[in-house]
């Protein structure tokens, strides 16, 4: 049977088709969507701005930016992505074409318009139904260096203040430069926001100061692309995304990653899920096309260059067997992932959700990476986690988290390591750079297991108590790993086995290679900067463990009998379960002898603590807009009998911020009446009539309709009757009506006057 | 349109045009003056070549003291890049004669013998500025 859904219905019910059957075959977020895209420009001055105290800037900004839309706005309102710039030059010389950092751009110079660098991420996102805004920061970035807080409160702020612009720009302000076009269109309270480089610090600032305002703005989502993390701040709340590049020659300790490993742990109240990505081919620059050499007028530079030679091995664009991406793989990468982010975090698509969470490591082939290329690591919610060992103190070694018994056999080496404060640095006694999880001076990094072997029986293993034992609840064992570099100075990629023992002895085992490629020799030689130790998720699913009672799962052992020698680290040991929790969509219905009338009651069940909305779709669509409700417990009268597919879709807000669609569908058959309808018709009263503005209807059901004839037959109102006082339109004048008002048993006329 | 070919044409011809590159790492910088400006001590390092305008923190370090706050400039006329390093006189009192200075982009958490064996090794982003002394201030 065909159904038709008005509306935001049919978004839903669409969004929903495209959850589940997912899994299959994941969809590629890199291409186009069906909306055609336009851009505009708004200039408010480069020393517009004077923004507040809090911005901690002397100077006054400037109010530029772009903004990408569907050109067709009529579906609206839509979900807002704002794009924040990093530091690069803010001007160029018009006749030498020499850039620099000046603020205003004085006679003879033109701005660098680094906000424009993104359009083609704004313009992937735009065309699937988002309103993606990009700002300049240039004024920031002239003077940022000299700021003790790098410039990082007045980015926080200076978005904040193109967030009221369009506040205002989308509501009563249409005196701007868009008149009224974006009334309506913006949907302020689902925001996602990127920021590259010192803009990646500058999103999270701005994520705080939103928050320390009352959060005027629904900030879901944030990337921060290859980002400074200067100040440590730590993000909460709200899922994150951090991108780091391999060959990054800029921020080449690719310290962003702390605003992955610093959350986790840290709040016990947050439940935001968090996501690490790592390109092994790109740089620091070249995500951005006003950056990228020879694809803007002035300032291009590819930041490995700023170190080392072109032929450098690996992230030496004309080395032998480089591993860099050339401008256009680099930029194709980020535009399949950061969609990828942004629709499941703030378009609620899950079908990208194997991505994310690396069911599928498989590139999307808009990426135009390779498997290998590209490890995306995550740190799911609380709310869909039992952490086995985090791996975060001394004690790890002997109690993990679970107050279980941490054991190992025969290994040439084992330690926590690596957070810096009374642990030591994993045997990388190399430079920061190299091991940018690693805490250095003064700050705090990650505390791994650090694990070497040299024979084919040792093995590390991890005890879980009873309480803990029933693991079928949850469907991946996972850890993020790195290969130690140090200790595992060459040869082909490492491998181990997972082992699972339940509480009679029957085991289990997973070859992690078949799982991941994360156990790679890092490639590069330049000593200070690569190679790069960086942990990457590994996730088995439990389901492969077949033979033993996922019940009582009483011991999970590495056994290191893949390779012959090997070092590892190890971090974030967890059982983990789906995204989407348990939820049950079901009703029961009952029709209401010898009527077309059918009383639907909703039985379905919540996760705990989730909270549950309702989308019913009776099967009739011949009853138009009557054919759907949002009630919990809706009653509909079909028009005829008949057999009839009724189904209740069930959208879940779940605790660990995801939106999840089920459904549940039934075959509904209508009996042929019998009898005569008429003595079933319910008493129904219309007063007062003569009526002036208003008309109340009385004794009749909130389904039942109510439709107004003119003296010529014509329809000129139709209403659900959804309460007893229904307002009439000012465009019926003083007359003669006729009130219908259709039940579940039947049509009961009245005459109505309207008098003015 | 002529605005668009025009632009056009120059990003065709900038791979050939020789124009003051930022960011070389690999250039060599000196200390050029350390001057006393009320509360603030200002240590002001020169570059034949424009310091990199990105994303990093050039770092002044003094010992196992860092410093970050610093403006930059690039003057076309005399090719000269500067750094200009904002220290608080406070601290700069504080400093000890004899620790070594270096400049680094990048690099903020690493140790003094670290700085060391970077500049030993001619490591890219770091440069040895010589010994500090308070002496210096009169420079």
């Amino acid at each position: 049977m065909k159904i038709i859904l008005p509306g935001f219905f049919l978004v839903l019910l669409l969004t929903f088709l495209s959850v589940f059957p997912a899994i299959a075959q994941v969809p590629d977020p890199g291409l186009l969507g069906t909306h055609t895209v336009i851009k505009a420009e708004y200039n408010l001055g480069d020393t517009s701005y004077l923004p507040p105290a809090a911005a901690m800037f002397p100077k006054k900004m400037e109010e530029i930016g772009s903004v990408h839309y569907p050109s067709d706005l009529s579906s609206g309102p839509f979900p807002v992505i704002l794009f924040l710039h990093g530091r690069h030059s803010t001007c160029y010389n018009l006749t030498t074409l020499s850039d620099n950092g000046n603020w205003p751009c004085p006679a003879g110079q033109a701005p660098i318009t680094s906000y424009e660098g993104y359009d083609y991420l704004a313009n992937t996102m735009a065309s699937h139904g988002y309103i993606v805004i990009s700002i300049s920061a240039n004024a920031i970035n002239a003077i940022d260096g000299s700021l003790s807080d790098y410039g990082m409160n007045a980015r926080g702020v200076l978005v904040q203040h193109h967030l009221d612009l369009w506040k205002g720009w989308s509501t009563t302000d249409t005196s701007g430069p868009f008149h009224s076009l974006f009334v309506g269109k913006l949907n302020m309270q689902n925001i996602g926001t990127m920021g590259h480089s010192r803009g990646g610090e500058g999103v999270v600032f701005n994520a705080e100061y939103n928050a320390s305002l009352g959060s005027p703005y629904g900030i879901k989502a944030i990337f921060t692309l290859a980002p400074v993390d200067f100040l440590r701040h730590v993000l909460y709340g709200i899922p994150l995304c951090d991108l780091s590049p391999y060959c990054d020659g800029d921020v080449n300790d690719l310290q962003g990653v702390h605003f992955y490993d610093d959350a986790r742990y840290s709040d016990t109240a947050d439940a935001a899920p968090k996501h690490h990505i790592l390109m092994m081919g790109a740089d620091h620059d070249l995500f951005n096309t006003v950056w990228t050499p020879g694809s803007y007028i002035a300032g291009g530079f590819d930041d490995w260059l700023y170190s080392y030679s072109n032929t450098a091995t690996w992230c030496g664009a004309g080395a032998s067997g480089t591993g860099r991406f050339d401008t256009t793989v680099q930029k194709a990468a980020l535009n399949a992932y950061l969609p990828a982010f942004f629709r499941v975090y703030i378009g609620h698509e899950n079908q990208f959700v194997p991505i994310l969470f690396t069911d599928s490591i498989a590139p999307p082939a808009s990426s135009m990476l390779d498997t290998g290329q590209v490890y995306v690591s995550f740190h799911a919610s609380k709310y869909n986690r039992l952490d086995l060992n985090r791996t975060d103190s001394l004690d790890r070694m002997t109690t993990n988290t679970v107050a279980g018994t941490v054991t190992e056999s025969g290994l040439v080496s084992s330690q926590v390591c690596g957070n810096y404060l009374m642990e030591p640095d994993c045997g990388i006694t190399t430079y920061k750079a190299m091991k940018p999880h690693n805490g250095g001076a003064g700050t705090l990094g990650v505390s791994m297991m650090g694990m070497q072997w040299n024979d084919s029986v040792q093995y590390y293993m991890n005890t879980i108590p009873a309480a803990y034992q029933n693991i079928s609840v949850y469907t991946d064992i996972n850890f993020r790993v790195s290969v130690n570099f140090k200790q595992q100075t060459t040869g082909p990629n490492l491998n181990f086995t997972v082992e699972l023992i339940d509480s009679v002895g029957d085991s289990s085992r997973q070859v992690v290679a078949n799982y991941t490629n994360a156990l790679f020799h890092q490639p590069g030689t330049q000593t200070g900067d690569l190679p790069k130790m960086m942990l990457n998720t590994v996730k088995i699913p439990l389901s492969k463990f077949t033979g033993i009672n996922l019940a009582k799962v009483r011991k999970v052992k590495f056994l290191f009998n893949k390779s012959d020698t090997g070092s590892i680290l190890v971090s974030d040991l967890a059982f983990t379960n789906p995204v989407c929790g348990t939820f049950t969509p079901a009703y029961k219905d009952s029709i209401v002898h010898n009527t077309y009338k059918v009383i639907f009651t909703n039985t379905s069940i919540a996760g705990n603590g989730d909270s549950l909305r309702y989308l019913w779709n009776f099967g009739q669509p011949g009853s138009g807009v009557y054919d759907t409700s949002t009630l919990t417990n809706p009653i509909h009268t079909y028009s005829a009998a008949g057999t009839y597919t009724a189904c209740l879709y069930v959208t879940s807000y779940q605790k660990n911020d995801f939106i999840c669609v089920d459904s549940a569908c039934k075959t509904i058959v209508i009996p042929t009446r019998t009898g005569v309808p008429s003595l079933q018709l319910p008493q129904i009263s219309i007063y007062p009539n003569p009526a002036k503005n208003y008309l109340m209807v009385n004794g009749a059901e909130p389904t039942d309709v109510l439709t107004v004839f003119n003296l010529y037959g014509q329809v000129v109102l139709k209403t659900t009757i959804t309460g007893q006082t229904l307002p009439l339109p000012e465009s019926l004048p003083s007359g003669v009506y006729s009130a219908v008002i259709t039940t579940g048993f039947g049509k009961v006329v009245k005459k109505l006057v309207i008098e003015r | 349109m002529k605005n668009r070919t025009f632009i056009i044409i120059l990003v065709a011809l900038l791979g050939s045009c020789t124009l003051p590159v930022y960011g070389q790492k690999t250039a060599s910088a000196s200390l050029a003056a350390v001057i006393e400006k009320g509360n603030t001590v200002e240590f002001t390092l020169t570059s034949s070549r424009p310091f990199v305008f990105g994303n990093n923190r050039y770092v002044l370090h003094i010992g196992d003291k860092v410093f970050f706050r610093n403006r930059q400039s690039y003057d076309e006329t005399t090719l000269v890049g500067s750094l200009t390093f904002m220290v608080d006189k406070n601290d700069f009192n504080a400093l000890q004669n004899g620790k070594g200075i270096y400049l680094t982009y990048g690099y903020a958490e690493e140790t003094e013998q670290a700085l060391e064996e970077f500049t030993k090794n001619k490591f890219p982003g770091s440069w040895s500025l010589g010994k500090f002394s308070k002496d210096i201030l009169s420079k």
